[in-house]
């Protein structure tokens, strides 16, 4: 373990550091996509169902 | 019909597949989070330094394991794209268009560790050599497919465009893979090698076998996670969807 403080340190430390960064990121990425969509067509429904109500109401 | 392609079949169609990923993609995150760990844990502290390289190489188990992603990726994305033109299955079409942007960021770690480490030995970050610069096209190609997907305003014709491009780049593949061995190259050639002896040392393989599987387990759990939400948008009109959304109100 005494590479820890070897002069390749950095290039090294750089390397996995971005490689997790990467699947953070990845991992990340479709859980909010997921999350907007579902938010997105959540606020769809309820417009149309006040829409209906509306109609409803008015007829 | 038989079992794997009444299995196939039915997967095609998006409900299905919705629950079939809801339930797998956890499981292959979870499951590739300890063998990531072991084999980065492996190559940082347990494994003996390179002799003539110390313990800069450490960054190869990074690099190649990346970089093999990187090419099969790209097979896979190519091989759900040829799927779609040739059968016009909707979730072909999105597990390709979903390779992509995993795809471009394997390659993307690929060509910043190889920088990384190639400062300290070559010194310099970058040259313009046949390995570099293939896998700088591969970058390209999976940025194109990427935006000609995104560039297209219906859905179903932008992903049969991005699938022919995806389709085309496939050359590159052996490209890349070959390059080491068709050019003179400032990179160094294979040392794992499936049918000859390996000329790596034998305690430098278990790290990287860790890290070959890590990283497929972890690319099918995010392939199955990003297909299901962009099958989920695409579609959010279909009772299936609407089902689901009541479900979880």
């Amino acid at each position: 373990m005494n590479f820890v403080l070897d002069q390749y340190a950095p290039y090294v430390w750089t390397s996995y550091a971005v490689f997790v960064a990467m699947l953070v990121w990845d991992f990340l990425m479709p859980q909010l996509r997921m999350r907007k969509v579902r938010r997105e067509l959540g606020k769809q429904q309820r417009r149309e169902a006040a829409r209906a109500a509306r109609t409803g109401a008015g007829s | 019909m038989n079992p794997i392609l009444l299995w196939f079949h039915k997967m095609g169609s998006p409900p299905t597949f919705h629950a079939f990923a809801s339930r797998w993609a956890p499981w292959f995150f979870i499951l590739s989070l300890p063998v990531l760990i072991f084999g980065m844990w492996q190559g940082l502290f347990v494994v003996p330094a390179d002799y003539q390289q110390g313990d800069s190489y450490r960054i190869l188990f990074i690099h190649v394991p990346a970089a093999w992603m990187s090419l099969s990726i790209y097979a896979v994305m190519a091989i759900n794209a040829f799927i779609a033109l040739v059968w016009r299955i909707k979730l072909s079409e999105t597990l390709a268009m979903c390779c992509a942007p995993v795809g471009a960021a394997f390659t993307f770690v690929t060509l910043v560790t190889g920088a990384v480490w190639g400062k300290p030995m070559w010194g310099t970050w970058w040259t313009w050599d046949a390995r570099l610069t293939s896998e700088l096209v591969l970058l390209f190609l999976y940025l194109g497919v990427i935006g000609l997907y995104a560039a297209i305003e219906d859905r179903r014709a932008a992903a049969r465009a991005a699938c022919f491009l995806a389709l085309i780049g496939v050359v590159n593949v052996p490209i890349v893979h070959f390059s080491v061995e068709w050019w003179n190259s400032l990179h160094q050639g294979a040392t794992i090698k499936l049918f000859r002896e390996s000329t790596i040392h034998p305690s430098m393989v278990l790290p990287l076998i860790a890290m070959f599987f890590g990283t497929k387990l972890w690319f099918a759990g995010s392939l199955l996670a990003r297909t299901q939400a962009a099958m989920y948008e695409l579609e959010s009109g279909k009772d299936w969807v609407r089902r689901d959304m009541e479900g979880r109100q």
